[in-house]
């Protein structure tokens, strides 16, 4: 990780990757295909394409998720009101096709997750609530609405030819994979090719000398937090094709999921670094534990702890990598 | 919850009019609080639903209040009701033991306690006039004998389980267990908590469906409904070897096993037990103290197959 957060020149950031970066990502990397390499080996069932499309259709969600929240993260905040926008957005999905149509009920949810993240920036931005309190207030906020017009019952009807969103398959490709994908790549090509990209490192690096700089550093907090809304209503949509029920209870441990993928992926709460290399690896890793978990057969007692050491030690080791450098 | 409270509200006002319309049908207009540890789980929409339908039909003003989650919250919502001066207070606690202080409260304001739905513990001395809902151990002794029925008596199975430490999970586990013993051959080869997840249990399936292919797995046995999509997952990949059993009958399970796709499940119908909840605190209000069955009165669980689940309507959802 790129030691010098505050104050240097964006220009480094501008070109992707500095050194510290890339080497921590190649640990990452390196990681990850050894524990799946000795999990081929000593986990029974592990090593087929239908274990390995079952992990990846499901951590799609958050994996989606943590997109956007990583988005988030490098401006130096967080959402923690992803869960609620994703849980609202399947909900007015599912009442929407069930009530007018499919397109509509898509295009509906997409703008309101946006439409969310859009006041999470104002909020953030123009008013100068820090993000824990403004996502937090968000997230109670939306649930309690969703519950009101709900009434908590969940929104049956949704024709069965949607859960090909949630569980279908291109060829061997879950399609939540698909369009986990094609997000990751849109995450990707925002932080690489666009000044809008550019501009959230340097505002996450250092809010006032990018305003010194000249970047509307109101714009970006805004834009960003309602490309976050907008991602996490994706992952709603997914959500519903998985489930076909449009329920108000769910995705409530999504905003915590996002963050810890993302954190593992060996971005710093800091701000002003991280790729969407790490956030994808982050997902994957945290996933590919949770079913190696599960197919050994490990006591449901066990299995948050052994998902909360293995955050503690993958994050560690990045932070002490982190520290060593700065001493040097 | 606001809808809760306006709604209870506007039950109050309709209910005032109505005492001053016909104050003789009712000798006392009784308040009546209730708080449901979360409101918001779907569960218990149809039992507000019927709580409050029969309150109004009872001429009883009731102001359901719900917990949000929290022991904390829903310890002062009860502690609201006693400053209230409400004539009964029902509960449907999250905890059996941490709702006790707050119940010897009651009890000492003169306040009678009624748990509905979830149960309180009394084998302290805390006093409740009794327990109104289901027994969960004898639902998972239920879902035990639907299990023996479908699998026979020698079989592989693995299983579902909720939320771990919650009563339902607790009970319902030793209910099906103790059933188990009379069918050695019917082993669990796998347990996994799904916390009541919808998600979370088709992500279990898939692994269990895994773990043990085709020819090692006899059925699969869900504490909850969740599981469902789970079994349309295995249906869809031809893994009609394995029989799932589900708990709870929401409108998904019900067309699940129309379809097949479920082998079958146990109904806990969360609709009579806000009835009754209502009607045996009016009785126990109008002295009629040996009328209420006590320490608990239990409602039925009909186990639904495809035999006779045309004759049930889905317990919610519906």
């Amino acid at each position: 990780m790129s030691t010098d957060q505050h104050g240097t020149a964006p220009m480094s950031r501008k070109s992707g990757l500095s050194w510290g970066l890339l080497l921590s990502n190649y640990a990452l990397v390196t990681i990850f295909v050894l524990l799946v390499v000795v999990f081929c080996f000593t986990v029974p069932h592990f090593a087929s394409w239908s274990n390995f499309a079952n992990v990846l259709q499901r951590n799609s969600i958050v994996g989606i998720v943590a997109c956007g929240m990583l988005l988030m993260i490098i401006l130096g905040g967080f959402d923690l009101s992803v869960g609620a926008v994703g849980a609202v957005s399947s909900v007015v999905a599912a009442a929407l096709i069930v009530q007018v149509s499919m397109p509509l009920g898509i295009v509906a949810a997409l703008a309101l997750g946006l439409g969310i993240g859009v006041f999470n920036g104002f909020f953030i931005a123009k008013i100068g609530i820090n993000p824990f309190v403004t996502t937090l207030a968000m997230q109670v906020l939306v649930t309690g609405i969703m519950f009101v017009g709900t009434s908590a019952q969940p929104v049956y009807g949704v024709p069965e030819s949607f859960t090909v969103l949630g569980l279908g398959r291109i060829g061997p490709i879950p399609i939540p994979t698909v369009i986990f994908l094609a997000v990751a790549i849109a995450t990707w090509a925002i932080l690489k090719f666009t000044t809008f990209g550019h501009y959230i490192y340097i505002v996450g690096g250092n809010r006032v000398a990018a305003r010194l700089a000249g970047i509307n550093v109101d714009r970006v907090v805004i834009a960003t937090y309602g490309l976050g809304g907008l991602f996490a209503a994706i992952a709603g949509i997914v959500l519903l094709g998985q489930t076909n029920i449009g329920q108000p209870a769910s995705a409530q441990d999504w905003p915590l999921s996002a963050i810890a993928a993302v954190v593992v992926g060996g971005v710093p709460l800091s701000g002003g670094v991280g790729n969407v290399g790490g956030a994808v690896l982050g997902t994957l890793l945290l996933g590919v534990i949770a079913n190696a978990l599960n197919l050994l057969g490990v006591s449901p007692f066990w299995q948050p702890a052994v998902t909360g050491a293995v955050i503690l030690v993958a994050v560690g080791i990045d932070s002490y990598q982190r520290r060593q450098k700065e001493r040097r | 919850m606001i809808s809760m409270t306006r709604r209870s509200m506007l039950a109050l006002a309709t209910v005032a009019f109505a005492g001053l319309a016909s104050t003789s049908a009712y000798a006392a207009n009784y308040k009546i609080g209730f708080m449901i540890w979360n409101a918001s789980v779907p569960f218990y929409s149809n039992l507000i639903k019927t709580a409050q339908e029969t309150s109004t039909k009872m001429g009883v003003s009731l102001d359901i209040q719900s917990g949000n989650g929290d022991l904390a919250t829903q310890i002062s919502v009860v502690q609201q009701f006693i400053t209230q001066g409400v004539d009964m207070i029902l509960i449907a606690p999250s905890d059996p033991k941490g709702i006790v202080p707050v119940i010897r409260q009651a009890t000492d304001a003169n306040i009678p306690v009624m748990a509905v739905n979830t149960k309180a513990d009394i084998s302290t001395g805390a006093q409740v006039v009794t327990y109104v809902g289901v027994d969960d151990y004898a639902f998972g002794q239920k879902q035990g004998e639907l299990l023996a029925k479908a699998v026979g008596e020698k079989a592989k199975v693995a299983y579902i389980l909720g939320k771990l430490g919650t009563s339902a999970q607790l009970d319902r586990e030793a209910g099906l267990m103790d059933t188990l013993k009379a069918h050695p051959g019917i082993e669990i080869v796998g347990k996994q908590a799904a916390d009541w997840d919808n998600s979370k249990a088709l992500a279990i399936t898939q692994d269990f469906l895994s773990k043990y292919p085709a020819g090692e797995l006899d059925a699969i046995i869900d504490q909850g409904p969740e599981g469902v999509n789970g079994a349309n997952f295995a249906a869809e990949n031809g893994r009609t070897d394995v029989k799932f059993i589900m708990g709870d009958f929401p409108l998904d399970v019900r067309n699940a096993i129309i379809k097949g796709t479920v082998y079958g499940t146990v109904d806990q119908d969360p609709s009579p037990q806000g009835q009754v909840a209502i009607e045996d605190a009016v009785k126990y209000l109008d002295g009629k103290k040996s009328d209420v069955p006590t320490p608990n009165h239990y409602l039925d669980l009909p186990i639904i197959s495809k035999d006779n689940v045309e004759q049930y309507p889905a317990a919610w959802g519906g």
